[in-house]
């Protein structure tokens, strides 16, 4: 980039990332959408009041309607979401021969994963 | 003969109706089976929340926990825990769905979102790691004096311009960081550069450090590094900033997923909130100056600081 201006680079990367969230984002919402509204029509899934939400680890998954587990996976969309764009940008970097972001954005990927792993443990 | 089309109905109304005709026994269905539904109601109140949160969100660069932590937990009673799950899967869907829009319209500097991207997450790890060692109410003070110190610098700033390309030096050079984007308000092109690059990125390792260990967004801290430190115009802060905070919260929400704090019935109606808010505000965001945004930015700072200081005297 010199003097500030864009190369067609830049352009083809913005439009690329963007493309990108706002598809994934659109099919994370709309599955959110059509679990929650499952949910809300089946009665027997339901939580009356916010105090007796309680925690939904993996080992209640198996005794969860359809409805319960598409809105999980929905939600888990949403967070996939940023993750695959830090993938994404990593191979359009490695493809364009710029290595410098390819391994920033590998490290930052791996930063993410061990991130989950520390947490996990702790 | 009767012609077929001799008294034609309006294309547009025809298929209006038959949608309509269509859709109406679900919607009955659904008014009808969830009207008797109390979760209606708190699913109301956690949707208008998440919606407000989404939108200032989006505008300011941050994830909207401020809002959303304090409404579920305070007002609604629900599980400090599952709050938290819910208000980092927010951060994840505010950042993602505004900055479609923001990468799109070249606000976002995505190159130097992805160099400080690397001391955000490397900051978040250690944070982590520390957290059991650290003076919490050391560091939340610290934090509160930071807030402070943040909004009276942006407060300063509210007025100031943007740098001109070079100001960095080489670092700016070698990593291809300045940038350029419309800005709608003004209809002026803005060519950017940026300072301070090396001390950004050191404070954006504090940032992510903090952030890992106080469990906190690091949006309130990433907007003033980039703003007041670095020297970036206030929307290009705010965009960029919004485009790195679903990362760094992305490890936090899996973890809290995985250990089962992200409850779908909750966390639903605040990630399809905070979509569609910071939908609305990555639309308003644009064509807001860059001094109101800094303004806003400062109010936002003060809340959070009042929020931290009432938890501190709470214990």
């Amino acid at each position: 980039m010199e003097n500030g201006q864009e190369t067609e680079r830049d352009v083809e990367l913005n439009k690329r990332i963007a493309w990108i969230l706002r598809t994934a984002v659109t099919v994370a919402f709309l599955l959110t959408l059509a679990g929650y509204v499952f949910l809300l029509t089946s009665t027997h899934h339901i939580a009356v009041s916010c105090k007796d939400l309680q925690p939904f680890p993996p080992s209640r998954w198996h005794h969860s309607g359809p409805a319960l587990l598409m809105t999980a996976l929905g939600v888990l969309g949403f967070i996939a979401v940023p993750v695959s764009r830090v993938v994404y940008s990593a191979f359009y970097f490695l493809g364009r021969k710029n290595l410098t972001y390819a391994l920033l954005s590998f490290y930052v990927f791996l930063m993410v994963g061990i991130g989950i792993l520390v947490g996990s443990m702790g | 003969m009767l012609s077929k089309n001799r008294y034609p109905l309006p294309s547009n109304l025809t298929s209006n109706l038959g949608i309509s005709v269509i859709l109406l026994p679900f919607a009955g269905y659904f008014f009808r089976t969830t009207l008797y539904n109390a979760p209606v109601e708190w699913t109301l109140i956690v949707a208008f929340a998440s919606l407000a949160a989404g939108f200032l969100g989006s505008m300011m660069g941050i994830g909207g926990g401020v809002i959303i932590v304090p409404t579920l937990a305070g007002f609604l009673g629900v599980d400090i825990r599952l709050a938290v799950g819910a208000s980092l899967v927010a951060v994840t869907a505010t950042s993602s769905a505004a900055a479609a829009a923001f990468v799109r319209d070249k606000l976002t500097n995505v190159r130097l979102a992805i160099f400080l991207e690397s001391a955000t997450t490397t900051g978040a790890v250690i944070g982590v790691m520390v957290a059991s060692h650290a003076p919490r109410r050391l560091l939340a003070l610290m934090f509160i004096a930071v807030l402070l110190f943040a909004a009276y610098n942006i407060f300063r700033r509210r007025h100031a311009g943007h740098l001109p390309v070079g100001s960095g030096g080489k670092w700016e050079n070698r990593l291809e960081l300045s940038s350029s984007y419309v800005d709608e308000s003004t209809g002026q092109e803005i060519v950017y550069g940026m300072r301070h690059i090396p001390v950004g990125w050191f404070l954006m390792l504090l940032a992510g450090m903090m952030s890992g260990m106080l469990g906190i967004g690091a949006g309130v801290l990433k907007v003033p590094t980039m703003d007041a430190a670095m020297g970036l115009p206030a929307k290009a802060s705010s965009a960029t900033s919004n485009f790195m905070i679903g990362v760094t919260a992305a490890s936090g929400a899996v973890t809290m997923y995985f250990m089962g704090y992200v409850n779908p019935m909750l966390a639903a109606p605040v990630v399809m909130g905070v979509f569609l808010g910071a939908l609305a505000g990555s639309r308003l965001m644009p064509k807001v100056k860059d001094g109101r945004i800094r303004l806003l930015f400062v109010l936002v700072l003060l809340a959070a600081a009042t929020e931290m200081t009432i938890k501190q005297f709470k214990g």
